[in-house]
């Protein structure tokens, strides 16, 4: 009884204790953290919000630089919002909430082609334009889907790395399981069955998207594999962790590795060979068109003076589809793809 | 445990040597440590007899090299579960020291001094949950679980999102480099976990983490400095994550703010499957080393015995039901 008397009057100058302590560990990291993107101080109470989901892997800062340079030259605010995980639901809910707040038009990643098709019915038919970015989700009110096919990015990965390694040879295909990432899966899979009989998929690793994890899976398959000829990542932390784990097998050279999206630490590893390409989308460009053509809708300009008033006409003044292409980012062009950090 | 009334009566000699032999026997079973490492070499016998790839030394190294971090956590993890506690943070302090240090070492900092100030701010963080949990006697799982999102954001925010490359070439030496044979990473975790399982063994100091973890109340009554005890279990904890995080980032030579996602439910796996208890009071640092060598093993496995991915959740969860329900149908037989 005494011990829990003194222990709450104890309570507190501790709390105090850690308040301060707090305070100023927040005060410290903010000298030591990298310059973030200033808070959207905008003219206008305009919104243009990007929902996507496992939002905290690098894959997202073009988007997000995007956003912040197309919000300034609109003088709009833009956001980038979602949930950590793939996980549908969160991110269903996530947009009820986002239509909510009546922004002027919405981007969308889907986490597949069915769960988001009655929020985006709804968002349309209150009067908010959504487009949906790399993922489609073709029957619902969509105006237009900017992106590349996942399914075709997985070809396009598979057509590099078979001519990486001459054709022929035992390949592995990373990958981890999030609906889009296992659609480049299955177009790297398809495409090299298709069009190279030489060539054997002699596995699918999972990565977990976790750059900790991702270096002992695939040192795990070339164990499994003293003869691999290649390694083709469809995510981004495929090349980094393939390129560690040939490199701690010393193997590297003899396993080629095509990786996919342009996350920083796996750079340096394309400007020293182990790496031989990656393939990127130009998701910068994705996402600022996506927020112009948002404005010109919502402002009525551009395609939306096609005619005197698309919306009475029922008529969708935007694009069916725009299909972005991918970039490749080889030895010869990797200083370009460089982010500046700080 | 209620000691039986003494009686005062002398046992024969046949009597006596019939105890000693049951006692010996006890303690010989009693080492549990001994049925984890008879599962880790049926386990190793299996994957040797089903393919020529697992015993190789590429292999064996490469396993041992990416589970390091991982072993060093469950050092502490181990200790924090004895003392009746749970640390769910350690996955995001292990990502938030990786990226600290490759932060500090980009705006000059020497590299010893970068260590040490982000060995500081995990110790902060693990006083931090200490006092979160001992004064304001929030519970450890929500406590540890608001600074696993917490630690993790900031990881995010000092980065951007970003991932912290060029990092100065010395640095690679502790991950990347050669001594004896293997990087000093190993070396760092095998003297981590010999120091930490003699101390949790021999050391009198230790010895208040089992009874706080068996009965906080009669620690409480027997004069032990309950609050103190568990703070430093935390503290612990976040420095040995934090040292993991910068032994990552040097194998890795990046900082990664998404390093370690989920990372504490394997380390408090390995800790239950090496004898902890997720009620207090047992568990040793040896016995969760090995629970880590025997994750390892199963992932490992999976992955050249090319199990599908979709299926790989599903036999790494029914093998650990398996080993700690064998596990615990052994504890009831020694009762």
């Amino acid at each position: 009884m005494h011990s829990r008397l003194v222990r709450d009057r104890a309570r507190t100058p501790v709390l105090a204790a850690a308040g301060l302590a707090l305070l100023a560990a927040g005060y410290l990291l903010g000298a030591a953290s990298a310059p973030g993107p200033a808070v959207q101080a905008a003219p206008s109470g305009e919104l243009y919000v990007y929902l996507a989901n496992v939002t905290q892997v690098p894959f997202w800062i073009d988007q997000k630089r995007a956003l912040e340079a197309a919000g300034k030259y609109l003088g709009v605010r833009t956001e980038f919002t979602g949930p950590t995980t793939a996980d549908a639901q969160a991110e269903a809910a996530a947009l009820d909430q986002i239509i909510a707040r009546r922004p002027a038009g919405i981007m969308v990643f889907p986490p597949d082609s069915k769960t988001l098709i009655p929020g985006i019915n709804r968002a349309v038919d209150s009067g908010i334009p959504v487009i949906t970015m790399i993922g489609d989700v073709p029957d619902s009110k969509r105006f237009t889907h900017i992106g590349i096919d996942n399914y075709k990015a997985g070809e396009e990965g598979a057509r590099v790395l078979a001519a990486t390694i001459g054709g022929r040879g035992k390949v592995v295909v990373g990958t981890f399981q999030a609906a889009g990432v296992l659609d480049r899966m299955r177009g790297y899979k398809d495409y090299l069955a298709k069009h190279y009989p030489g060539i054997q998929v002699v596995g699918v690793v999972d990565d977990h998207a976790d750059p900790a994890y991702a270096p002992q899976a695939y040192a795990a398959a070339i164990s499994a594999h003293p003869d691999l000829a290649g390694i083709g990542g469809t995510d981004g932390d495929s090349g980094a962790g393939a390129a560690r784990a040939v490199i701690e097998a010393k193997k590297k050279g003899a396993i080629k590795i095509v990786a996919m999206d342009r996350n920083e630490d796996m750079l340096n590893y394309i400007q020293d060979g182990t790496i031989t390409a990656a393939i990127a989308q130009k998701s910068y460009m994705e996402t600022w068109l996506a927020v112009n053509l948002l404005y010109w809708l919502h402002h009525n300009i551009g395609p939306a003076q096609m005619l005197p008033d698309w919306k009475a006409a029922k008529i969708d003044p935007l694009p069916l589809d725009v299909d972005t292409g991918i970039m490749v980012i080889t030895r010869d062009n990797v200083r370009q793809f460089r982010h500046a950090t700080k | 445990m209620l000691e039986r009334p003494h009686v005062t009566v002398k046992p024969s000699d046949a009597e006596a040597g019939r105890k000693a032999t049951a006692g010996l026997a006890r303690r010989i079973l009693g080492v549990r440590e001994l049925l984890l490492v008879g599962v880790i070499v049926v386990a190793g016998l299996l994957m040797t007899a089903l393919t020529p790839y697992f015993l190789t030394w590429g292999n064996i190294e490469s396993m041992i090299i990416g589970m390091a971090p991982t072993a060093i956590i469950v050092v502490g993890m181990t200790i924090v579960l004895v003392s009746g506690g749970l640390d769910l943070s350690v996955g995001s302090v292990m990502a938030l020291s990786g990226t600290l240090a490759g932060l500090l070492m980009l705006r000059g900092t020497p590299i010893w001094l970068s260590i040490l100030l982000v060995l500081a701010a995990g110790a902060v963080v693990g006083a931090i949950n200490g006092l979160v949990i001992t004064a304001l006697r929030v519970n450890p799982l929500i406590a540890t679980l608001g600074m696993l999102t917490i630690a993790r954001g900031i990881a995010m925010v000092i980065t951007q999102g970003f991932t912290v490359t060029g990092l100065p070439e010395p640095f690679a030496y502790l991950g990347q480099g050669v001594l004896a044979g293997v990087p000093p990473m190993l070396w760092i975790m095998a003297a981590i976990v010999a120091a930490g399982d003699l101390a949790m063994r021999s050391m009198r100091y230790m010895r208040p983490v089992y009874y706080v973890g068996g009965n906080e109340r009669a620690a409480l009554l027997s004069g032990i400095k309950v609050d103190q005890v568990k703070v430093a279990t935390y503290v612990l904890s976040a420095v040995l994550s934090a040292v993991a995080g910068i032994l990552l980032a040097s194998r890795l030579m990046a900082g990664t703010p998404t390093a370690g996602v989920g990372l504490e439910l394997t380390a408090i796996a390995a800790a239950v499957i090496g004898g902890a208890s997720l009620l207090g009071g047992e568990g040793t640092v040896l016995g969760g080393f090995l629970g880590a060598v025997f994750m390892s093993i199963i992932g490992n496995a999976m992955i050249i015995l090319g199990i599908s991915i979709y299926w790989q959740g599903i036999v790494s969860g029914v093998i650990l039901i398996l080993v700690v329900s064998l596990d615990m149908l052994l504890r009831t037989r020694r009762l």
